[in-house]
């Protein structure tokens, strides 16, 4: 006989409004093991708390049940309310007749016999729950940044400031990320470079930070604390101990190829930095591209090389190394917004996006800072910038609004006007400025730079003579208007990386149908993912700024180093856990398993006769599994249980149900 | 001044005989940014864009007042494949048209 207490909550009017809690408590006050039975307003405050601790020593329970919320809210809460009286956590047992029951039932009468039947099923599980004990695993103090825009040098300079190293692993040969693209940034027009760079140089000199450039993550094992990741660090073919970052290299390389930094506008060579304040400032080889890597002949980077640092024969390596904490900060890609046929992006030279013009305002751009446009080199007059494409457009595929277009289509208008004179026309939809100073940016474009702002969408782009012509309506009359351009912005949506889902695969965590990094809530938990150890930074979790950017590495990386600085971590004990005797080995329940948790082992075992023999059974590893459950359906034997949710206790779920 | 009635909307998808099918008469996502109007070949200024609002606020006289206009349009869904919001412009003015039927001409 098992001493039960049930506590039956009224969650103000939230339960009690659409569940009767006299007829709950009467019904559970005759249901089996149960002896002890109460309601409160608010079970979860403290003095709901304290009345539960109470009835545990005077009634002497053993056993709780708590007709409440979402055990997601309050489970935690409710076990340690229990083990301080001391019972142990685990023999406590959640009926939610809220967002279960009374929330979504609109008939009282429905919803309290629902709640009866949920109380119930509560009881006849908690009779079958047996404590279990949290165990303890060690945390690799080592956190991993993947990579290296603005949000993941922010996070990485967080947790290096707070004595914790960590490694940051970028893709391409510099850190920087498209904050290094940009030329001035609203909404105080202060250089991108001056306010970045110092950052990277931090990033490079501190002692607690490595950076791996020009390398990539390809596999990661492991759990919260104790990650095993692989990183492919592509060969550089230079020998970076020995190069100086002189330049002549890239100066001599004769071969010529667009710049991916300067999106095409400009060229590289095939020994390359990306840009000039590129850290590390050491260059790559581009394989495909150089003439001896396609031809066998040249050298000509060797054959100058003061350093003698060119290293042709560099090989790819794989590195492995332990992490306690995972920092996700990939980023995003601007849209390509060839899709819209009726803006010419890709037939007109002159349709740029808004990252061609940074690089066209950028003094490290291609036309040195000089705002020419693309076709003739002619210093544009006027210019038209069309906001939201892409974004906001559900038939081109983006439903969402792209949050940063708005602010840097103005910053574009401000620019063009201070730095050439030429006039601003920006069609836009709604122009959204919530933000520190953003209004009074916006404000500025109008009314200090005379940016003409057309209520309207551009319905069609079309060339005449050296003009391009940009038909729309302006709304605010319900007139057609023309505007006749030298030069047109595109204000192209934020995307996902390219590659978003496949290192989502790689980490285990998940992501939205925009492949943008999914937050484990979005409005409590916005730095986590729903795996543990791994945190989310940046553009990659959705659109955002830099000051929103930043602020979110710093949260992500505080999370990392509370999670680097404990001694141990605590692990659920609602495992998986191996009928030995009953197991037959056929391992079937090694590969369904998603978290790799399974494997086999050799157990000896001694027979009728006295002999022993040899056999393999399956093993579980208790701090990768995660307690999903999939093996113990895939079990042909029954030998897998997961403590807490054994087949018992489903059973007497089902009976309680049921019978 | 005009005395806004939120009815009209109603009456114009109760108008057309496809009412239960999903395409009865909805101009709720419409973000007025006028494209349709921009692109539209009859150069028909106030479709779908205005006469859609006028719907939506009730404003009867004024729906009643371009039924010319209502019935000028090609349905040729230019507006329809330029709209950002995904409006089912051609379907609206059909409903329209159902309506302008029953309560202009009597039909
Ligand atoms: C045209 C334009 C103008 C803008 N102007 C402003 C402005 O004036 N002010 C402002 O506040 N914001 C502006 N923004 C927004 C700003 O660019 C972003 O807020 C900021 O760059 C986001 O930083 P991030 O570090 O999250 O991403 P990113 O800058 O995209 O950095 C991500 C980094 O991760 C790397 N990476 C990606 N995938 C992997 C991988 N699998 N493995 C390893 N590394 C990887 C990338 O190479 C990159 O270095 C502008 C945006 C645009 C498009
Ligand atoms: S060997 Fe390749 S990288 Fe070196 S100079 Fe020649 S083309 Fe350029
Ligand atoms: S194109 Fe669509 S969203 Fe734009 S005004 Fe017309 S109906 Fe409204």
């Amino acid at each position: 006989m098992r001493r039960v207490g049930v506590f039956v909550c009224w969650c103000g009017s939230n339960i009690a409004g659409m569940v009767d809690i006299e007829q709950v408590k009467a019904a559970a006050a005759k249901m089996p093991n149960v002896v002890y039975v109460e309601d409160n307003k608010y079970t979860c405050s403290e003095p709901g708390q304290a009345a539960i601790q109470k009835a545990i020593k005077e009634q002497n329970l053993d056993r709780v049940v708590v007709a409440a919320c979402s055990p997601r809210m309050h489970e935690n809460t409710f076990r340690r309310t229990v083990s301080g009286a001391g019972l142990n956590a685990y023999l406590l047992e959640i009926a939610n007749i809220r967002e279960h029951c009374s929330w979504v039932h609109p008939d009282k009468a429905a919803g309290t016999k629902k709640a009866v039947d949920l109380v119930r099923r509560a009881v006849y599980k908690v009779a079958k729950n047996v404590p279990l004990q949290r165990a303890s695993i060690d945390v690799t103090k080592k956190a991993l940044v993947i990579g290296g825009g603005i949000a993941g040098i922010q996070a990485a300079l967080d947790i290096a400031d707070a004595g914790q190293p960590v490694v940051i692993v970028e893709k391409t040969p510099s850190i920087g990320g498209h904050m290094a693209q940009l030329d001035k940034t609203f909404p105080t027009l202060d250089c991108s470079a001056c306010i970045l760079t110092p950052k990277m140089v931090d990033a490079a000199q501190n002692q607690n930070i490595t950076l791996m450039t020009w390398s990539e993550v390809e596999k990661v094992e492991g759990y919260i604390g104790n990650f095993t990741v692989t990183i492919r660090k592509k060969a550089r073919h230079i020998d970076t101990t020995k190069c100086t970052g002189c330049g002549i290299c890239w100066s001599k390389c004769p071969a010529k190829l667009p710049s991916e930094f300067d999106l095409g506008l400009g060229q590289r060579k095939a020994i390359y930095v990306p840009f000039p304040q590129a850290i590390p400032n050491k260059p790559v080889i581009d394989e495909k591209n150089c003439i001896y890597f396609k031809t066998g002949k040249c050298k000509a980077c060797q054959i100058f090389c003061p350093a003698g640092a060119i290293a042709f024969d560099q090989k790819d390596e794989l590195i492995e190394e332990k992490f306690g904490a995972i920092i996700v900060a990939t980023g995003y890609e601007q849209w390509d917004p060839s899709p819209y046929g009726e803006y010419g992006y890709g037939r007109y030279k002159d349709v740029i996006t808004g990252l061609e013009f940074e690089r066209l305002v950028n003094a490290s751009g291609p036309t040195e800072g000089k705002i020419k446009r693309p076709s003739d080199g002619k210093i544009p007059k006027d210019v038209v910038i069309i906001q939201c494409v892409g974004s906001r457009d559900e038939a081109k595929g983006i439903p969402y609004c792209s949050k940063t277009c708005c602010m840097y289509s103005a910053k574009h208008a401000i620019l063009l006007d201070e730095k050439i004179h030429a006039h601003p026309y920006v069609f836009y939809m709604d122009v959204r400025t919530p933000g520190k100073g953003y209004e009074e940016f916006y404000k500025r474009a109008t009314e200090e730079h005379h940016a003409t702002y057309i209520r309207g969408r551009v319905s069609k782009v079309y060339q005449k003579g050296d003009k391009l012509v940009c038909l729309g309506e302006d709304t605010l009359l319900g007139k057609k208007v023309a505007v006749e351009a030298d030069m047109v912005i595109l204000a192209s949506a934020m995307v996902h990386q390219p590659a978003a889902s496949k290192l989502a695969q790689t980490l285990g965590i998940s992501y939205d149908q925009n492949h943008f990094y999914t937050e484990a809530h979005a409005k409590l938990r916005p730095v986590e993912t729903n795996t543990a150890g791994i945190f989310l930074a940046g553009a990659c979790q959705g659109p955002k700024d830099i000051p929103e950017t930043v602020a979110q590495a710093s949260a992500a990386a505080s999370k990392a180093i509370g999670l680097l600085s404990k001694a141990k971590l605590e692990t659920e004990p609602l495992v998986a856990q191996v009928n030995e005797g009953i197991c037959s080995g056929c391992l079937w329940c090694k590969p369904i398993c998603p978290y790799k948790a399974i494997d086999g082992k050799v157990i000896k075992e001694r027979i009728a006769g006295g002999k022993t023999i040899e056999r393999t059974v399956a093993s579980v590893n208790a701090s990768l599994c995660q307690g999903c459950g999939a093996c113990t359906v895939a079990c042909r034997t029954g030998a897998m249980n997961v403590l807490g949710f054994t087949n018992e206790h489903i059973l007497a779920e089902v009976d309680a149900l049921c019978l | 001044m005009a005395l806004l009635n939120p009815d009209l909307a109603d009456q114009v998808r109760q108008a057309t005989p496809w009412s239960s099918s999903g395409h009865e008469f909805n101009a709720s996502a419409c973000m007025n940014c006028g494209v349709c109007g921009a692109v539209c070949p009859m150069g028909i200024e106030l479709l779908p864009r205005k006469l859609f609002r006028y719907v939506l606020l009730g404003m009867e006289d004024q729906v009643k007042e371009n039924t010319e206009t209502i019935y000028s349009c090609l349905l040729c869904k230019m507006c329809e494949v330029n709209c950002p919001a995904g409006v089912h412009i051609a379907e609206n003015v059909r409903s329209l048209r159902h309506f302008i039927n029953r309560q202009v001409f009597r039909l």
